[in-house]
């Protein structure tokens, strides 16, 4: 029995890399109209803008690849100051999907995050495959994995192949 | 020719008789049944003999159970081919095939077992002493290939491995009585639990115990427990899944073999547990006597585990030698199938009564104060004993039998406990060793902890699973301790006895099996003054093989405090370390298999090179770079010198994305370069580039690149491509360790950016004609100078770097676009027949201009100075790293190697890069090594660059290569052999 998971490569999204003093980003966000504070490993979504609180100097604004150059736009001005750097990486990170039933089994064959923990809105810089990645929880299951580009086709194939290997059932 | 299950019981075990299986052992056909091992099932079948011992060569049988049992050692072979597999863990499957390992030409007759004639000239240690005329070398590969165990596959397995990770609150390792209790109580307070046991079936003990646990059978009981923990969601159950590593992070590794109804091999854990409990339970340790390895001669445990478990039975007359109470409970097993027992041989002068009624209820003399000094060989196995009184040693009997039940008492399986860094300590009461002080959140339970009754083992497992469930943040309580009827061992005794006295040359007695090491090896290294246990260990290679000493270790240590007339606790123990049983490399490696293996990295126009039969090359870090692009028929020189050619008289490109890349940010972005490289990076304007060289802080280069201002306060630093990590972490070091103050940003970019740099004469002219809003010319877009544009539609940044001594653009667009842009750059340079140019090439052309690369002149040994660069160091600084190391290596080391140039007396002669360099055709010492060598075709013949001390002060001299014998002279030069005024890169 193969697990019930669809492993996808979502159109790609813009991303902007965040780092800096906390206080200048929750200024930031704060200044984007995100007035929810942005907690450390969670998501916050406020209009087509997801706020990725990776670390308490580090995180990174999504959106659509379209609004690209309008959030540059937007970033420019509020980070131009010594506190915080924003940084377009939307060519840096590739992203993937892992959508399905086993999403978890799947996922708990590549990371060692604890992911009985790690709830829907979380995200987590952390590894897959013993490489940098950044990991959110879509939902119950659905995670989004994203990796150095340059390791994309690997962590793809890796996933790939420990989604078709026949389901693992722990059990007497 | 298939065999029946000549020693099945017709009923009882727990194998499931309606599944029997086919299987082939030593080329025979057998049947077993789904439940037996492999180990049970060819007991069943009558097989005695199933490997030869590691040393001697000896015939070897079962004689323990699970992953003690050396003796049971085979080859798997077929699909899931795998050297050095325990039989008695092995679970028999439909088509097993295996054979038996160290044996030529077969098990039954083994032409190897001639080594025990000559084993007087082999005691341990006999490598440092024997065998040194003429030479050691002689006879090592003689004396490794007589020695181990199976051999690795020749192929890569048909196997599908998997890791995986995961996390709970309570780990409990073994399901055991002790094991379920805890895991039951944790799981009963809502804990996330993993219970893990490396046997086939779940029980522990249970599985050889006739008890009755609340008025269940054992099995019954155990039954109900599983079911129970399998209701609850948060439970996971592993069975057949051994615990092999306790590290640190409370992080356990556990090996799971054919998850059930899995095409999976096996599945390498790794477990995070908030609170360990170990309930490991103990293993049963032999008596040491003449010929105690014999086929026949078994553990009372592994006799139990056979009639219970796989109800087998292993004999037909048995004898039992103890010197604890827990024996006798076999002699009530043994009784109940109808085995004759010759007698019980009892090295105590007294045994309790309860245990004489046993005896005399099952008809057996109890030899009280007698040992069995010698097992008597048959024709396969043991056929009897000769049994000798302690008081009166002229006392000798003979007793006939074919099987000896041995139960030298119970040592705790500490070994994880060990791992983990617990402390243990010797407990006299049972004559082995138990945990003392934890290191980790880790909690001891039931046998493991020297508890053997099965009463204690179920109080001590409930208290203990609830006391984890709450250092685990969970509301718990013990839960209610079932009845037990179990009798025997409800009153543990033992008499400390290690091994029967056999005089100076009897037959041998074995220590450990897994390493032949006898009685009188230990005796040895005692006279040696081998008596300190890790002394003892490694000189006897006790405790070293692959059971790591789970039967013979405490009896080494009891034999050695004898011999040295102390105390056991006075030898102590050593240190336990993973894996606590053999793992195949297979299940750490996982899914990690083929092309796989490594996490290559890639850039966007990777496919594009491979559809031009790029050969590919790893490039450092992971990277992944065409070598070369040979065309139809075309060699590597061939390739390399058109790539070249096209390159100084043409155009070429090539992929540059690998590069490290880093954007910094801040008003200190300048005072950090200012640290990290040895020149200034003040006055640097918006647009403009400076090369740099970092140094490690003792002084030697650790890389180079260059820097771009991109506006007020942001740069792009570039590196190497392989070091690109180790710079990332020395600038973090520096932000946020060492200079905390300072206001940079530093934010890694290296795969945001794709690089086409479009290289040679003509490289202006095919930008000029890009649809491009950029101007190219040498006034707007200089030497060391970038700018932002661009091509085609698609976001650009060019630098103008140049790593290849012609005018180059270092063409930079956001990933996405990279291919596009190369694919367009391709289509424009055809009118110039633009070549794609690999790193062979890149290698080439910067020997000719004297570039220096990473690895090959910046070896870690050499400072900008030895390189001639000593103009990007600006004394004025007050500091930078490696700024004091290097100045004060340089007061007092004069003889430095210096970079120079080599031209070869015979210019067709290459010289290989490495090679020595000496002043004449001494054997002194080098003076240097060749860093570099190629063809150059602008030069027309071999060039070379190389580190040799006092380098520039030798121009004109002629230096001597040494190369596999050959003696090649080459003249010092200076170390730029195309265009050393710099015109080509700045025009």
């Amino acid at each position: 029995m193969s697990y019930e998971v669809q492993i996808l490569q979502p159109e790609q999204e813009a991303l902007f890399e965040l780092r800096g003093s906390a206080a200048a980003i929750d200024l930031l966000f704060e200044n984007l109209g995100i007035v929810t504070p942005v907690q450390q490993g969670k998501v916050v979504t406020f209009n087509l803008l997801e706020a990725l609180r990776i670390g308490p100097r580090r995180s990174l604004l999504k959106t659509l690849l379209g609004n690209e150059n309008t959030l540059a736009n937007t970033l420019a001005p509020l980070s131009d100051h010594d506190d915080i750097s924003s940084v377009n990486v939307s060519d840096m990170y590739h992203g993937m999907k892992i959508v399905g039933k086993d999403a978890s089994a799947v996922l708990s064959q590549a990371t060692s995050l604890n992911l009985h923990k790690f709830q829907s809105g979380f995200v987590a810089a952390t590894e897959v495959f013993a490489l940098a990645a950044i990991i959110l929880r879509d939902g119950t299951d659905e995670f989004s994995v994203y990796i150095e580009r340059s390791y994309a086709a690997y962590v793809w194939n890796r996933l790939s192949v420990c989604a078709l290997q026949e389901q693992h059932v722990s059990s007497f | 020719m298939t065999v029946s299950n000549i020693r099945r019981l017709p009923d009882g075990g727990w194998v499931d008789r309606s599944r029997p299986l086919k299987f082939r052992f030593n080329g025979k056909d057998y049947t077993g049944y789904s439940g037996d091992t492999l180990a049970s099932a060819l007991m069943a079948n009558g097989v005695d003999v199933l490997s030869r011992s590691f040393k001697y060569h000896r015939p070897r049988g079962v004689q323990s159970v699970g992953t003690s049992d050396v003796s049971s050692m085979v080859q798997i072979c077929g699909a899931e081919e795998s050297p050095n597999v325990l039989a008695s863990v092995q679970p028999l499957h439909g088509n097993l095939e295996a054979r038996s390992v160290n044996c030529w030409p077969s098990v039954e007759f083994d032409f190897g077992a001639v080594i025990s004639t000559i084993s007087p000239i082999i005691p341990s240690g006999f490598y440092y002493k024997t065998f040194m005329w003429p030479h050691w070398h002689v006879f090592e590969p003689i004396i490794r290939k007589a020695a181990g165990f199976g051999k690795a596959p020749g192929q890569v397995a048909d196997r599908s491995f998997q890791n995986r990770f995961d996390h709970c609150d309570v780990l409990v390792v073994g399901s055991g009585p002790s094991g379920l209790m805890a895991a039951l109580s944790a799981a009963r307070s809502d804990a996330r639990v993993v219970l893990v046991d490396e046997m086939i079936h779940p029980g522990g003990s249970l599985l050889y115990r006739n008890s009755s646990i609340d008025g269940y059978s054992a099995r019954q009981w155990v039954q109900n427990c599983v079911n129970e923990l399998l209701g609850f969601e948060k439970v996971t159950h592993l069975q057949n899944a051994t615990a092999w590593g306790y590290l640190e992070g409370n992080m356990v590794c556990v090996v799971e073999r054919k998850p059930c109804s899995s095409e999976i091999s096996e599945c390498n854990w790794k477990i995070w547990a908030n609170q360990v409990v170990l309930a490991t339970g103990a293993i049963e340790r032999p008596i040491v006597f003449a010929n105690n390895d014999v086929p026949g001669v078994m553990q009372c445990s592994a006799v139990r585990t056979a009639l219970q478990t796989y109800a087998v039975v292993p004999g037909k007359r048995a004898l039992l030698f103890t010197n604890n109470d827990s024996a006798y409970e076999t002699l009530e097993q043994l009784h109940s199938v109808g085995i004759e027992i010759a007698a019980v041989v009892d090295v105590r002068t007294t045994v309790r009564m309860e245990l004489k009624r046993l005896a005399e209820k099952t008809d057996t003399e109890i030899l009280e104060g007698y040992v069995v000094s010698k097992a008597l060989v048959g024709r396969k196995r043991v056929n009897g004993v000769l049994v000798t009184s302690l008081t009166n040693p002229q006392s000798v009997r003979q007793i006939e039998c074919d099987l000896v039940c041995v139960s030298g008492g119970w040592n705790p399986a500490v070994h994880l406990f060990s791992q983990s860094r617990g402390s243990l300590k010797y407990d006299d009461s049972i004559a082995g060793f138990v945990p003392k002080q934890a290191q980790l959140a880790t909690h001891v339970t039931g046998a493991a902890n020297g508890v053997f009754s099965l009463d204690n083992c179920l109080v001590s497992g409930s208290s203990v699973g609830a006391k984890a469930a709450t250092a685990a943040g969970f509301h718990a309580q013990s839960i209610r301790v079932p009845e037990v009827l179990d009798g025997i061992l409800s009153d543990y005794h033992i008499e400390p006895f290690w091994s029967v006295e056999t005089g100076e040359r009897p037959a041998k007695a074995f220590i450990d099996m897994a390493g032949d090491v006898t009685v009188f090896d230990l005796r040895l290294a005692a006279r040696e003054g081998y008596a300190q246990i890790e002394h003892l260990k490694r000189y006897t290679t006790t405790g070293m093989g692959l059971d790591q000493g789970k039967t013979a270790n405490v009896n080494a240590i009891g034999i050695m405090a004898n011999l040295t007339d102390s105390h056991p606790s006075e030898i102590g123990t050593t240190t336990f370390r993973p894996p606590y049983t053999p793992v195949e490399f297979g299940a750490i490696a996982g899914s990690r298999q083929g092309k796989e293996v490594l996490p290559y990295r890639h850039t966007p126009m990777t496919q594009w090179h491979r559809q031009q039969g790029a050969v590919m090359y790893e490039a450092g870090a992971r990277w992944r770079r065409p070598g070369y692009y040979p065309k139809s028929g075309e060699l590597m020189d061939e390739a390399v010198r058109r790539e070249c050619r096209a390159v100084r008289t043409q155009v070429g490109m090539y992929d540059g994305s690998p590069l490290g890349k880093f954007e910094l940010c801040g008003e200190d972005v300048v005072k950090m370069l200012n640290l990290v490289y040895t020149n200034n990076f003040e006055r640097l304007k918006i647009g403009q580039g400076r090369y740099g060289i970092m140094l490690t802080e003792d002084g030697l280069i650790f890389d180079d690149g260059v820097t771009f201002r991109l506006d007020e306060q942001r740069y792009l630093m570039s590196c190497s491509t392989g070091g690109a990590l180790h710079v990332e972490s020395k600038l973090d070091q520096l932000v946020h360790i060492d200079q905390p103050d300072l206001k940079c940003i530093v934010t890694p970019v290296t795969s945001q950016w794709a690089n086409a740099t479009v290289c040679g004469p003509m490289a202006r002219q095919l930008l000029e004609t890009a649809d491009t809003d950029m101007d190219f010319s040498r006034e707007s877009l200089p030497f060391m100078q970038m700018s932002e544009g661009h091509i085609k539609g698609m976001p650009v940044r060019v630098f103008r770097v140049s790593f290849t001594g012609e005018l180059s653009f270092e063409v930079n667009v956001p990933s996405r676009f990279g291919l596009q842009l190369w694919e367009y750059l391709m289509e424009l340079g055809a009118d110039w027949n633009i070549c794609p140019v690999g790193s062979e090439s890149s290698h080439v052309l910067r020997v000719e201009k004297g570039f220096l690369s990473l690895a090959h002149e910046a070896d870690s040994t050499v400072d900008p100075i030895d390189l001639g660069m000593k103009w990007l160091i600006d004394s004025r600084k007050p500091d930078f790293i490696g700024k004091r190391a290097m100045e004060i290596r340089r007061r007092h080391q004069q003889n430095r190697p210096e970079l120079v140039g080599l031209l070869p007396k015979n210019p067709n002669q290459l010289i290989a890069e490495g090679a020595p360099l000496k002043s004449d055709s001494t054997e002194d010492d080098s003076e240097g090594f060749v860093t570099a060598s190629v063809w150059s075709d602008v030069c027309n013949r071999t060039i070379a660059l190389a580190l040799l001390n006092e380098g520039r002060s030798r121009e004109g001299e002629t230096v001597n290569a040494w190369m596999e014998g050959k003696i090649l002279p080459a003249v010092v030069t200076q170390p730029i052999f195309y265009d050393p005024q710099g015109v080509k890169l700045r025009m």
